[in-house]
């Protein structure tokens, strides 16, 4: 029914997709897994017409469809969804179903404006289709209820309703269940099952819940780094070698150092529940969460995308507001205190993707650090002595521009950067994302070394490369904490079952 | 309405706090009755008890409502700013007193062709905002209405040069009055299309497209397809504004067709209520009138006396009064004069609201309960 041959996209200098096959047939579930970066969304992209692939072919019932702009091939039968963005906002639910059978309006658009006789018989047979299908997936009290006053949940059915609504044959859903509880998740795997036979529709989904994937999905492909790294059957794909690398990392020999005596109490985090959206009716994040941070600590947080990790350490640097709960540092409450405040007391986050300023120079960079002491001249140029005796590769480039940096010393600057603020808790958000296992083990001892000059470091992870460097590991699911203990007390194994389900003897 | 989500089986939501209305009493309809009739004795049957000289501005006061309907499809439907809308409607005015003067074509085909022309002419900046969006695009347009007003208004042997191209009235509606209700007439035409036009996909696919251009694309509306249309309806409607305006006056010279006119469309449009035709209409007819309601109602001296706000001529009330009110807008009341007109709106036409049920959805069935 589908077929990708050999695409490959490029952004500027990354490449997002290499050479990527895939193949649906007719009546198929396929699931899409792959870690943060793995270029799933981009490959939707170029299946539903948003990007043009730089080379390759899409064909769809046997036609190419490689050239054909977006509308065209949804008309053609490609419908899909969004992550928590593939309705119109502000619009009610029958809107939505209304909006989403454009292509079954019958009539043509002028035709509609000049209110000619036969528009008003097809507006009232689009309204009954869209009762019927609200019937289905049981909308039908909430018609005229704007969708963004609906519980997250609600919310998520109705963008299913309207990707059904579309018409389509095949419908390509972006994380399906982001967001959504255990409960609902099995509710929604029996959903699917139930659409594909109701609608006899074919489903392509992006998921990061690879257990839910293998008790849905005919077939399983799994990207990494833009390549199509492995698929097959959902169970043989979840205990391959090259599966398993992609999401754990490269297995490092574990040499355990006693680890340091456990300080005081340094951060304390309390019911913190967190929000994306409206209070009360958003996208619950942090579902009551609660931890504490020893003084001298190296602690570190893993968990799959979505596990809330990055929503964590935003909320306690001060760029995300909890909806409930608190968060004390040195035995002060910072609840309320905001971000550039924080700053001040000694929190300072190194930020996913690592944000350094590509126009700037190197030098700039650590200057804008110090934006706290920017006037203290002599503070301003010890701390970049001090950066670039930490960081060699720096101390020769101050004045390059940033954004010309490779990945490695880009994530170094950052780290920098950080340290310009004289932080006594640095977070620091997936320092090895897209790095090589021997620049992200040089990142991490550097992460060592501050550490054992008196600052406490959380890290935040998704793979176990810096379990090696850290004394506590905390394990996110889905907003809530589901393992702490000291990094001894975890094994491979046990983190692989969390990732990817129980292996199944195949 | 709170929810954990937390592996639960089943949400309840609650109906919002809203006003649970019944059916009006016969006092509430006697009331209803007689404020429709005062609006209606308002608008059709006090300029009967007006000189010409009133009545014309009347009719430009309805004229604005086409304009600002026009304005209402770019600005409030697509998420489009022009700032060159004077040339929109100028170019439907110097088109129609051109056929009627030069070509000596009755009202009705002057009117038709000037709507085509305008409609033209919007498509092709339709797609330069194809190419440049967002402030970028707004420079564009003001540009081309700054090259419409010292340019193409100005070559004489289309517009009549700077003593202007005279626009006859049609002689079926040659005197204010007549006019008057003739305007009217147009006003409701473009009322009527407009409401289709949101009945219908068009409306449906151009909401889609300002929440999200792909949702629109994903649902099989072409962002490109309806943004042109939205262009294109949007011109004709300032064009066939433009011609009545030209035939009102009976005679069209460029400097009637400044750049503060420009401005004067999009604050009385958003002050009035984007996307409410209600609100639209009734803004547009406000700043119409200002200066005529500050001369007659003797505002004026009133505001004359403010020392903060000295010498304000009425010719000038509209374009001080604007920005003034749009500030106040844009704080503390984004949807404009609609926010207090649909309420009354709702009241008069006697609306009922739906009794607002509770709904439980469980989660784990497809088929979910409804029901109170």
């Amino acid at each position: 029914m589908l077929e990708v041959r050999g695409c490959s996209v490029r952004f500027g200098g990354v490449q997002a997709l290499r050479d990527v096959s895939l193949s649906v047939r007719e009546g198929e579930i396929v699931g899409i897994v792959g870690p943060n970066g793995a270029g799933k969304t981009t490959l939707f992209d170029v299946i539903s017409g948003f990007r043009k692939p730089d080379t390759g072919v899409v064909r769809y019932r046997g036609r190419d469809v490689t050239r054909l702009p977006a509308h065209a091939r949804a008309a053609a039968g490609i419908g899909r969804t969004f992550q928590n963005l593939g309705l119109v906002r502000g619009a009610t639910v029958r809107t939505n179903l209304l909006a989403a059978q454009h292509l079954a309006a019958g009539y043509s658009a002028p035709a509609g404006i000049l209110g000619l006789p036969v528009t008003y018989g097809s507006e009232a047979r689009l309204s009954r289709r869209a009762d019927a299908l609200a019937d289905i997936l049981g909308l039908s009290g909430l018609m005229d209820r704007k969708i963004d006053e609906l519980p997250y949940g609600v919310f998520k059915r109705v963008e299913v309703a309207a990707a059904l609504a579309t018409d389509a044959d095949l419908v390509l859903l972006d994380e399906p269940t982001s967001g959504m509880g255990p409960g609902e998740r099995t509710g929604f795997a029996e959903a699917l099952a139930e659409f594909r036979r109701t609608f006899r529709v074919t489903v392509a989904m992006i998921e990061h819940d690879v257990p839910l994937v293998a008790q849905v999905c005919d077939h399983v492909y799994c990207l990494n780094f833009g390549q199509m790294l492995a698929e097959g059957e959902p169970d043989a794909l979840r205990s391959h070698p090259d599966v398993i690398r992609a999401y754990l990392g490269e297995e490092v020999p574990v040499r355990l150092m006693p680890s340091s005596e456990p300080g005081r109490p340094f951060l304390e985090v309390d019911g913190l529940w967190v929000t994306y959206g409206e209070p009360g009716r958003g996208m619950p994040v942090l579902r009551d969460l609660s931890f504490e941070v020893r003084h001298l600590e190296r602690l570190v947080l893993l968990g799959l995308n979505g596990a809330g990790k990055t929503t964590t350490v935003a909320t306690l640097a001060g760029l995300l507001r909890p909806e409930r709960g608190s968060i004390a540092f040195d035995g002060r409450d910072i609840t309320e205190m905001p971000a550039a405040d924080r700053v001040g007391l000694g929190i300072t986050l190194v930020p996913e993707g690592r944000q350094v300023f590509p126009g700037l120079s190197v030098d700039h960079n650590l200057r804008l650090g110090a934006w706290a002491r920017r006037r203290d001249g002599g503070y301003v140029a010890e701390g970049q002595e001090r950066v670039k005796r930490i960081f060699p590769q720096l101390a020769d480039r101050g004045r390059q521009l940033a954004g010309t940096l490779s990945g490695g010393e880009q994530q170094m600057l950052a780290i920098g950067r950080a340290l310009m603020a004289q932080p006594r808790l640095l977070l620091v958000d997936e320092a090895s994302l897209g790095l090589s296992p021997a620049i992200t083990q040089k990142v991490f001892s550097v992460l060592d070394r501050i550490n054992s000059e008196g600052v406490t470091v959380v890290l935040v992870e998704q793979g176990l490369a810096a379990l090696d460097y850290a004394d506590r590991v905390m394990i996110l699911e889905r907003g809530e904490l589901v393992f702490q203990g000291s990094t001894t007390e975890t094994d491979h194994t046990g983190l692989r079952e969390r990732y990817l389900g129980a292996p199944v003897p195949v | 309405m709170t929810t954990t989500l937390t592996g639960r089986d089943s949400v309840v939501v609650a109906p919002p706090a809203d006003r649970a209305v019944g059916r009006p009493s016969a006092a509430g309809w006697a009331a209803r009755g007689a404020v429709g009739a005062a609006l209606f004795g308002l608008v059709f049957l006090f300029p009967l008890t007006r000189s010409g000289v009133d009545v014309n501005i009347y009719t430009e006061a309805v004229i604005y409502a086409i304009i600002g309907l026009s304005l209402n499809v770019l600005l409030g439907y697509a998420g489009q700013i022009s700032l060159g809308h004077q040339a929109f409607v100028g170019v439907g005015a110097f088109t129609s007193a051109y056929m009627v003067t030069v070509h000596e074509q009755n009202f009705v085909a002057a009117v038709g062709i000037a709507v085509a022309v305008g409609a033209a002419q919007a498509l092709i900046l339709g797609l330069v905002s194809l190419r440049v969006s967002g402030l970028y695009f707004a420079l564009v347009s003001l540009a081309y209405g700054s090259m419409a007003e010292e340019w193409l208004f100005n070559i004489s042997s289309l517009t009549g040069g700077g003593s202007g191209q005279p626009a006859p009235k049609p002689s079926a509606f040659a005197t204010d009055h007549r006019y008057y209700y003739l305007c009217l007439a147009f006003l409701a035409l473009v009322l009527f299309l407009d409401w289709r036009l949101t009945s219908t996909k068009t409306g449906r696919a151009l909401l889609a497209l300002r929440s999200n251009p792909r949702v629109a694309e994903s649902f099989g509306a072409s962002v490109k397809r309806y943004t042109l249309l939205a262009f294109v309806v949007s011109g004709a409607f300032a064009s066939l504004a433009g011609a009545l305006l030209a035939h009102n006056t009976t005679r069209v010279v460029s400097s009637q067709f400044q750049f503060q006119l420009a401005l004067l469309f999009v604050i009385m449009t958003v002050v009035g209520g984007l996307r409410s035709r209600v609100g639209v209409v009734v803004g547009s007819a406000f700043f119409s009138l200002a200066s005529y309601l500050f001369d007659h109602l003797h505002l004026a001296r009133a505001v004359g006396a403010l020392p903060f706000l000295p010498n304000l001529s009425p010719d000038i009330a509209p374009l001080v009064l604007g920005p003034l009110l749009l500030l106040f807008t844009l704080t503390r009341h984004p949807g404009g004069m609609a926010e207090f007109l649909d309420p009354f709106q709702r009241w008069l036409l006697g609306e009922r609201a739906k009794p607002r049920r509770t709904v439980t959805i469980d989660l784990r069935e497809p088929r979910g309960s409804n029901g109170a």
